[in-house]
C-alpha cells in the first residue's frame, strides 16, 4: 500500500524511481578531450574486450581473438561465433565467452576446454569473465532469458535477471554467487578477496559478499558501467560504454511508448544508448544536439560517449578520460593497464587507444 | 489503427488543451487568483448569512467601499513603485480630524475645505516622499515611524479640539450628499472612487507617469539608467497616496462625524492586506488598479461579514492577519513559480499521424535515395554569415541574403566575394522576393513584412492581420512571418509559421503537431493584411505559379506541399501536390525548366513520427525532461528536391552527414547555379546544376525581360 | 452503555418538559397578563454595545438575556470591540435584518447620528443605553452625565476647595474626547470649577479609557505636581490605572481621587474600601439593567411609531465613600447573571 502511494507521489513529483534526472559529470568526472586525442595503438572492427594472457595483450573483435602487436593486431584464433567477453591469467590461460552459448578456456599450450552449460541452462549471454586469484573462473550472465545481442531492449526495459557464477576452470563446481543483477558487465576481485560487479543497468558498482545482498560501493554514475579492472599499482579502472541521458531515462518510464517503439521501429533508430555517434537522420535528435553554424556542440545531449574512469582503492573516482558528443571514440567497453600505459578499446570508434596517466607507476607491471 | 489511437485522435481533436497554456500566458492571469478568492468569499458568506447580498446591506458596504477604494488607488501606486505606505492609518485620522474641524465645526465652504484636507494628507505624503525618495530611507521604517508620529499629533488634536468637534455640525446639502447621498443608487463616495480608479488605471497603464512608476518598481537601477527621474517618481507616489487618503477621510468625516481616537487604527494593515490579496506584489512593479479593486472588495466583505456574524472581539483582526499572511505567501510563491508553470503548461501537443516513412536508403529505387551531390559545393561568405535563411538576386546578379544580426547583406557580382550591409531592419530577415519595380520584399521574424527600395530605404508594410474571433492568443500580431511571394497584381502572399511561438522557439512548435500557422495576403492597394488560410502546420515556403492564379505552399510539420488557387475559375480550391515527404519542406522556388525546387530543412526520424501519434507522451516529456533533451525533428541533415507541377519528384540532392549544409532552408536558381541558404548556417552554398539554362533568372521569369 | 443511559435520560427529560408544559399551558389571565406574554413572545431585539467584556455591558447583557429567556424573545449582540466604524457597520447590519428594537450604546456622540434616524425610518424602535448620540431614539436609559460631573466636581471641591484648607490644585484624567460622557461631563466640571476660583486645574489629559495610559499619565502629573490635592477620574475601568499610579507614588493620603462607574464590587466597593478611590459616583448597573428591560417591555407592548415620542429613564446616582459603604452598595456579575434584570 505504502509502495503504491510512494509510486504515485514519485510520479507526481518526478522524484525517486520516477526521476529522469541524470547525475552531472563534475568533479573527477569533469569532461575533457583526453580520450578523443589519445594515440591509437591499433584499429580493429568493434574491439570489445581486452585481456592479458601472460604473453601480451589480447583483444576480441567480432568472432576473432587477436593479439596486440606494435604494428596493430594479429588474429590468433577465430572462434566461429561472436565473442562477448574474454579474460586472461598471468599463467597464460585465456577464457572467451561465445554468443552461441559456451565458454572456451585455452591454456598456454593451446589446449581448449569448452564449458557449455551455466547452472541448468546453456552458457549464453555471458557478459563478463574473470579469473579469480585462486585460479577459478568468475562468470557474469547478463540475462537468463535474453541473448547478448538483445542488450538494448534489455536495457530499455530495465530488466534485472543477471547472475554471477564461480566455477573451476574446467566448468566444474558451479556456484551461483548472486542473482537479480541489472546486466552485470564487469567483474573485479579486490585485494581482500571481495567481488565487485558493475551492475550496468543500475548505473552502479556493487560488492558481492557471500550470500548477502549486493552492497553498492559506487552508485549514481552518469553512464552505464562496463568492464572494471584492478590496477596492479592500486586502484581500479572502469570503462563506461554510454552516457545516461534524460530522454532515455524518460522513455524507460513510458511503457506505452516504449512498447510501440520496440514493436514498430528498427533497433538502430531507438531512443536508446548507442555505441557510435549518430550517423543517419533516422536516429532521434534532441534539441540541444541541433547543429548551429555547422558545428555540433561538445556539450550537446548525446546517446553515445567515451569514458574511462580511474577509481581509488575505495572505488571513488579520481580522474577521467572523455570523448564527448562531438567525438568518435565512443562505446568503450573495456580498458586494461599494461605497463605504464592504459589500453582502452572503443567499440564504436573501431580503435584501441593508449592513455598514459602521469601518476601511474611502472612497478608491478606484468 | 489501434482503437486506443482512434480514441486519442478524437480526444485531441475536440478537447482544446492549448487554451490552458494560452490563458496562463496572459498578463491578466494574475488577477484570476483574487477573483477566485472573491468568488469564494461571496459564496461562503452567502451560505453562512442569508441576506448577505441584500440590496440594503450592499449599499451600506458600498459607501465604505468607496472610501477604501480611494485610499487603495494611492497605495497601489506606491506599491507599484516598489514602496509601502503604512502612514495611511494615521494620515486618515489626521485628515478626518482636520475635516471635522474645518468643515464640520468652522463650516468652511466645501470647495475650499476638501482641497485643504487633501493638502494636509498630501503634506504628510510629501514628508514621506522626501524622506524615502530623496533621502533614500527605507520605506517600511520611515512610514512606520510616520504612522506613530502622526498618531501622536492626532491624539493631541483630539484632546484640544475633541469637544469643539463633538458639538459642531455642518448642515450644507453638499456635506449631506457626501455623507448619505447617492447617484442612481450608487453612494457618493463610490462614484468618486470609480472615477479615481478609472483615471488611475489609465494613468498606470497608458500614461508616462504610470509607466515610470512600473519601471521604478520593476527595477530601480534600470529605470535610473533609462533616464527616469527615480527620486521624483517615488516622492510623487507618496504625495498621491497622501492626497487620496485625505479625500477618503473627508468622506469618512461626512459620514461618521466621529472624532474618536480609534479612527483609522489598523487601516494600514487593512489596506496592505487588500493590496496584497489583490495580487499587487510587495516587491513592486507588478499590479493594477483592477487588482486593487478586487482586493479591497475581498477585505471589506470579510470585515463586514465578520462584524455582522457577531464574532467575538478581536476575531476580525485575527482573520485579517491570517489572510494577509496567506496572501503574502501566495504572492511570493506565484511570482516565483509562474514562469515554471507556464513553461510546462504552454506546450500543448496534439495527435498527428504521418503516412509510413518513404525509403531513403542509398541504392534503393526510391525517389529520395541518398546521394552525395551536394558534397563539396562552393561556399559564399563562409564564416562571415550567420543565418542566411533565404537568398535572392537582383537584375545585376548581386546576391542578397539575411543575417541573424538583423541586416540584409549584399554580395557584389560577379564573384560574390565583396559584401556590404544593404539595409538594417533589426530583425532576422527570412524569405525574400522582388516586385516588378525592383523593390525587395522580406519577411522578418518577429517583426512582419518589410519592403526595401533599391536605394536601401526600409518601409514596414504590415505587422498585423485581422484578429480571429475565438483565438485566445492575440493572433492579430505577426510573430513569425516566414516566406513570401508576389502575385502579378502586386498582392503579397506570405506565410506565418506559428502564432503560438516566438521566432527562436519555432522548433518547439513541432512538438505540438497542430496547425498553428497561416497564410496571409497583404494588399498594397488597401495597405492592409488579411488571413487567407488559417490552421496550417508551420506553413513555410510560398511560390506563385506561372499562371498567376495559384501558389504552392509547403507545410513543414505536415511534410506536404499544397496548391491553392487565389484567383481565376478555381479560386479557393486547395489540392495536395506532394504528400508524405521524407523530410520537412521549407522554401519553394521556381526552376529554369518550369518545375520547382524545394528545400527540406530536416528529415523525419521514425521515433519522432511515433511520438507525434502519442501526444500524452510528448506532454509528459515537456514537463519532465529538460528543454535541451527534448526529442525534436532531425534538423541536422537536409536535402533539396525538384518536383513538377503534378507532384512528380524529378531529382534529389543530398549532403550526407551534413558537413557543409546541415540544414537547408532555401534554394534559388540563378544562371545555371543553385544557391543554398540555411537558417543555422554560416555560409551560402553554390551548386552547378547540370544542364540548366545558363541565362535563366528568377527575376525575368516573374516579371519578364527588362528593356 | 453511557450513550444509552444518556438517551434514556433525555427521553425522560423530554417527557417531563412536555408534562410541565402541559401543566402551565393554561395560566391564569388577569385581563392583561395573557396579552403581555403573547405580545413580547418571539420578538427580536438587537444590541450593539461599544464592546463586550467589561462590567457595564456584561451587566446589561446579563439582565437583557435573563428577561429575554423568561419572556421568550431573543437579544442578539454584535461586538464592535471599541471601534466606532465597526459599531456603525454592525448597527447598519442589524437595521438590514429588521429587529423589533435596536439597543445602541454609542461610543461617539456624532457617529451614531445617522444610524438612529435610519433605524427609526426603517420602523425599528431605538433605545440608547447610558450614552446618547445627539439624536433621540425612542428611549434613553442611563446616567445624566451632567449631574454625574457636577457630583464628582463637588466632591473634589469639598476635599480641596476653600473650606478644606488645601491648595486647590487638581488634575483631570479624562477619556476619549468624543464620547458623550466626556463631552457632557467636561461641561459640568467647567461649570462647577468656574464657580470655585480657588480650584486650579493643573493638568487635563486624555487616557482614552485605557488604564495603562491613565497610569502613565498620572505618574507624570504627580511628578510634575508633587503638591497635587485632587484628581477627577471619569470611569472606573480607566481609573484603576490612575489609582495604581497614586499608590505607586505613595500619595494616597495626600491626593483625593474621585471616580465614577457602574458600581460593580470589584471596580467600586473594593477600591473604596482599600482607599484607592476616595469618592465614587455609581450609576448602578443592576438598576440600569432593570430600566433597560422596562423600556424594552414598554416599547414591545406599545409599539409606538419609531421616534414619535421619546422618553428617558435617567439613573439615580449614588455617591459612595468609605463612610456610607454597605454590603449592598455594589453588585457582582455572577449574581446579576443569575437573577438580575
Amino acid at each position: 500500500m505504502i509502495g503504491v502511494l510512494k509510486r504515485a507521489w514519485d510520479n507526481f513529483r518526478g522524484s525517486g524511481e520516477a526521476a529522469v534526472t541524470v547525475p552531472p559529470m563534475d568533479g573527477a568526472l569533469r569532461p575533457n578531450r583526453l580520450l578523443e586525442e589519445a594515440p591509437v595503438v591499433a584499429t580493429a572492427e568493434a574491439p570489445d574486450d581486452l585481456a592479458d594472457g601472460g604473453r601480451g595483450v589480447v583483444f576480441s573483435s567480432g568472432s576473432r581473438l587477436c593479439r596486440l602487436t606494435p604494428e596493430g593486431g594479429e588474429t590468433i584464433a577465430d572462434l566461429g561465433s561472436g565473442i562477448t567477453a574474454i579474460a586472461g591469467e598471468p599463467g597464460g590461460r585465456l577464457a572467451a565467452a561465445l554468443a552461441s552459448g559456451s565458454i572456451v578456456v585455452m591454456d598456454g599450450a593451446g589446449a581448449r576446454t569448452s564449458i557449455a552449460s551455466l547452472g541448468d541452462g546453456p552458457a549464453r549471454c555471458v557478459t563478463a569473465l574473470a579469473f579469480a586469484s585462486d585460479g577459478g573462473l568468475l562468470v557474469a550472465q547478463g540475462s537468463a532469458k535474453r541473448a547478448h545481442t538483445e542488450w538494448k531492449r534489455d536495457l530499455m526495459e530495465r530488466r534485472s535477471d543477471g547472475t554471477l557464477w564461480r566455477m573451476a576452470a574446467d566448468g566444474a563446481n558451479q556456484t551461483r554467487l548472486a542473482a537479480g543483477l541489472g546486466w552485470p558487465l564487469g567483474i573485479v576481485e579486490t585485494q581482500d578477496g571481495r567481488l565487485v560487479v558493475a551492475e550496468s543497468w543500475r548505473h552502479r558498482l556493487v560488492s558481492i559478499a557471500g550470500g548477502g545482498r549486493p552492497e553498492p560501493v559506487l552508485a549514481d554514475l552518469p553512464g552505464y558501467p562496463a568492464r572494471i579492472r584492478r590496477d596492479p599499482a592500486g586502484g581500479y579502472w572502469l570503462a563506461l560504454f554510454a552516457p545516461r541521458n534524460q530522454i532515455i531515462e524518460f522513455v524507460q518510464r513510458e511503457p506505452a511508448f516504449l512498447a510501440r517503439m520496440i514493436e514498430e521501429i528498427d533497433e538502430a533508430y531507438w531512443v536508446a544508448p548507442s555505441l557510435k555517434p549518430s550517423s543517419t537522420f533516422l536516429e532521434p535528435l534532441q534539441g540541444g544536439a541541433q547543429k548551429h553554424l555547422g558545428i555540433l556542440k561538445p556539450w550537446a545531449p548525446t546517446r553515445s560517449y567515451g569514458l574511462v574512469v580511474r577509481l581509488d582503492a575505495a572505488f571513488r573516482p579520481v580522474a577521467s578520460w572523455h570523448s564527448r558528443a562531438d567525438g568518435t571514440r565512443h562505446g568503450v567497453f573495456s580498458c586494461l593497464p599494461d605497463g605504464d600505459r592504459l589500453l582502452a578499446a572503443s567499440k564504436g570508434g573501431d580503435v584501441i587507444v593508449e592513455i598514459r596517466p602521469g601518476f601511474m607507476t611502472t612497478s608491478g607491471a606484468t | 489503427m489501434a482503437s486506443s489511437e482512434t480514441w486519442t485522435r478524437w480526444r485531441y481533436r475536440y478537447i482544446p488543451d492549448k487554451f490552458v497554456g494560452e490563458i496562463l500566458s496572459k498578463s491578466w492571469i494574475d488577477t484570476l487568483i483574487p477573483v477566485m478568492i472573491l468568488a469564494g468569499v461571496v459564496t461562503v458568506f452567502s451560505i453562512a448569512m442569508p441576506g448577505f447580498l441584500a440590496a440594503s446591506s450592499l449599499s451600506d458596504i458600498a459607501r465604505i467601499y468607496g472610501e477604501y477604494l480611494i485610499i487603495i488607488v494611492g497605495i497601489t501606486v506606491v506599491m507599484m513603485a516598489g514602496g509601502i505606505d503604512l502612514t495611511v492609518g494615521s494620515t486618515f485620522a489626521l485628515c478626518n480630524l482636520v475635516a471635522l474641524l474645518v468643515i464640520n465645526s468652522m463650516e468652511v465652504n466645501l470647495a475650499l475645505g476638501i482641497p485643504a484636507v487633501m493638502l494636509v494628507g498630501g503634506l504628510v505624503g510629501l514628508i514621506n516622499g522626501v524622506l524615502i525618495g530623496y533621502l533614500g530611507m527605507r520605506a517600511f521604517l520611515t512610514t512606520l515611524v510616520m504612522l506613530i508620529l502622526i498618531r501622536a499629533v492626532v491624539d493631541q488634536g483630539l484632546l484640544d479640539y475633541g469637544q469643539v468637534i463633538a458639538r459642531g455640525f455642518n448642515a450644507s446639502a453638499t456635506w449631506e450628499f457626501m455623507a448619505i447621498g447617492d447617484v442612481f443608487g450608487v453612494p457618493s463616495s463610490l462614484v468618486v472612487a470609480v472615477v479615481i480608479a478609472i483615471v488611475g488605471h489609465i494613468v498606470l497603464t497608458r500614461m508616462r507617469f504610470g509607466w515610470h512608476v512600473s519601471a521604478v518598481g520593476g527595477s530601480r537601477r534600470s529605470a535610473y539608467n533609462a533616464g527616469i527621474r527615480v527620486k521624483r517618481t517615488i516622492c510623487a507616489t507618496y504625495v498621491l497616496s497622501g492626497l487620496l487618503t485625505g479625500l477618503a477621510a473627508t468622506f469618512y468625516a461626512a459620514r461618521m462625524s466621529s472624532a474618536s481616537a480609534d479612527v483609522g487604527k489598523g487601516l494600514e494593515v487593512t489596506m496592505l492586506t487588500a493590496a496584497v490579496l489583490g495580487g499587487i506584489s510587495l516587491g513592486g512593479g507588478r499590479g493594477s488598479i483592477t487588482k486593487a479593486v478586487i482586493g479591497a472588495m475581498i477585505v471589506l466583505l470579510v470585515q463586514n461579514s465578520l462584524i455582522r456574524m457577531g464574532l467575538s472581539s478581536g476575531t476580525s483582526s485575527l482573520v485579517l492577519g491570517l489572510l494577509l499572511l496567506a496572501a503574502v505567501a501566495v504572492d511570493v510563491r506565484w511570482v516565483k513559480n509562474r514562469h515554471k508553470v507556464l513553461a510546462r503548461a504552454y506546450v500543448s501537443p496534439t495527435y498527428f499521424r504521418l503516412p509510413p516513412l518513404p525509403e531513403t536508403a542509398a541504392g534503393s529505387d526510391s525517389d529520395y535515395a541518398l546521394n552525395d551531390k551536394l558534397r563539396g559545393v562552393e561556399a559564399i561568405g563562409l564564416g562571415e554569415l550567420d543565418g542566411p535563411e533565404d537568398v535572392i538576386f537582383d537584375q545585376n546578379d548581386n546576391l542578397y541574403c539575411g543575417s541573424r544580426h538583423g541586416d540584409v547583406i549584399r554580395f557584389f557580382a560577379p564573384d560574390h566575394k565583396r559584401w556590404e550591409v544593404f539595409a538594417h531592419i533589426g530583425g532576422h530577415p527570412l524569405g525574400f522576393a522582388f516586385d516588378r519595380e525592383g523593390n525587395l520584399h522580406t519577411c522578418v521574424g518577429g517583426m512582419g513584412l518589410f519592403r526595401i527600395s533599391p536605394a536601401g530605404e526600409v518601409t514596414k508594410l504590415s505587422d498585423e492581420t485581422n484578429r480571429s474571433l475565438l483565438s485566445i492568443v492575440d493572433d492579430s500580431r505577426l510573430r513569425l512571418a516566414d516566406d513570401l511571394d508576389i502575385a502579378p497584381d502586386g498582392k503579397v502572399y506570405f506565410s506565418e509559421a506559428t502564432v503560438r511561438y516566438e521566432m527562436y522557439d519555432w522548433m518547439v512548435d513541432a512538438l505540438e503537431g497542430r496547425g498553428n500557422g497561416r497564410i496571409i495576403c497583404y494588399d498594397p492597394k488597401t495597405n492592409s493584411s488579411r488571413t487567407m488560410l488559417p490552421d496550417l502546420q508551420l506553413p513555410n515556403g510560398i511560390c506563385v505559379e506561372k499562371g498567376g492564379q495559384s501558389l504552392l505552399f509547403a507545410e513543414t510539420w505536415g511534410c506536404r506541399i499544397t496548391r491553392w488557387y487565389f484567383d481565376g475559375p478555381n479560386k479557393g480550391r486547395k489540392e495536395i501536390v506532394v504528400d508524405n515527404l521524407p523530410g520537412y519542406p521549407d522554401n519553394i522556388n521556381r526552376a529554369s525548366d518550369g518545375s520547382y525546387w524545394c528545400a527540406l530543412c530536416g528529415m523525419r526520424a521514425p521515433v519522432f513520427d511515433l511520438a507525434l501519434r502519442m501526444p500524452d507522451f510528448r506532454r509528459r516529456m515537456v514537463r519532465k525532461v529538460g528543454r535541451d533533451d527534448w526529442l525534436y525533428p532531425n534538423m541536422n541533415t537536409g536535402c533539396v528536391i525538384k518536383f513538377d507541377a503534378d507532384g512528380n519528384i524529378l531529382d534529389v540532392l543530398w549532403d550526407l552527414g551534413g558537413e557543409a549544409h546541415p540544414m537547408i532552408t532555401s534554394i534559388r536558381e540563378h544562371k545555371g547555379w543553385l544557391y543554398l541558404g540555411g537558417i543555422y548556417n554560416n555560409r551560402v552554398g553554390k551548386y552547378r546544376i547540370p544542364g540548366a539554362d545558363p541565362n535563366w533568372t528568377s527575376l525575368d521569369d516573374y516579371w519578364g525581360e527588362r528593356a | 452503555m453511557p450513550a444509552m443511559k444518556l438517551l434514556k435520560a433525555m427521553a425522560a427529560a423530554a417527557v417531563l418538559t412536555a408534562a410541565t408544559g402541559a401543566a402551565v399551558s393554561e395560566p391564569y389571565d388577569d385581563g392583561q397578563s395573557k396579552t403581555y406574554y403573547e405580545t413580547v413572545k418571539g420578538k427580536k431585539v438587537a444590541f450593539v454595545p461599544l464592546s463586550m467584556g467589561f462590567d457595564l455591558t456584561e451587566g446589561w447583557n446579563a439582565g437583557l438575556q435573563n428577561q429575554a429567556r423568561a419572556l421568550g424573545y431573543t437579544v442578539e449582540v454584535r461586538d464592535p470591540n471599541w471601534n466606532v466604524e465597526a459599531g456603525v457597520q454592525a448597527a447598519n447590519g442589524f437595521i438590514a435584518d429588521k429587529p423589533d428594537v435596536l439597543i445602541l450604546h454609542p461610543l461617539d456622540q456624532q457617529a451614531y447620528n445617522r444610524v438612529v434616524p435610519r433605524a427609526l425610518a426603517a420602523g425599528i424602535n431605538v433605545i440608547q443605553i447610558n450614552m446618547k448620540s445627539v439624536t433621540n431614539g425612542d428611549a434613553f436609559v442611563g446616567a445624566d452625565w451632567y449631574d454625574l460631573g457636577v457630583k464628582q466636581a463637588e466632591a473634589v471641591v469639598a476635599a480641596c476647595g476653600k473650606d478644606s484648607g488645601k491648595n486647590g490644585k487638581i488634575a483631570i484624567v479624562t477619556g476619549q474626547a468624543a464620547t458623550p460622557t466626556i463631552v457632557i461631563g467636561n461641561m459640568a466640571f467647567d461649570d462647577v470649577f468656574g464657580q470655585h476660583p480657588e480650584i486650579q486645574i493643573v493638568a487635563r489629559q486624555s487616557a482614552d479609557f485605557d488604564p495603562a495610559k491613565a497610569q502613565a499619565i498620572t505618574s507624570t502629573i504627580l511628578k510634575q505636581n508633587p503638591d497635587l490635592c485632587g484628581i477627577v477620574g471619569v470611569w472606573d475601568g480607566q481609573d484603576s490605572g490612575t489609582a495604581a499610579a497614586i499608590r505607586e507614588a505613595n500619595m494616597q493620603d495626600q491626593v483625593f481621587f474621585v471616580s465614577s462607574g457602574g458600581g460593580s464590587k470589584a471596580a467600586a466597593c473594593d477600591n473604596i474600601e482599600n482607599g484607592s478611590f476616595d469618592a465614587y459616583v455609581s450609576y448602578d448597573v443592576p438598576g440600569q439593567a432593570r430600566d433597560l428591560n422596562a423600556a424594552l417591555k414598554i416599547l414591545l407592548q406599545t409599539k409606538p411609531e419609531p421616534g414619535s415620542n421619546p422618553f428617558a429613564l435617567y439613573t439615580p446616582l449614588k455617591v459612595l465613600t468609605k463612610d456610607n459603604l454597605t454590603p449592598s452598595s455594589c453588585w457582582k456579575l455572577e449574581e446579576l447573571k443569575a437573577m438580575g434584570g
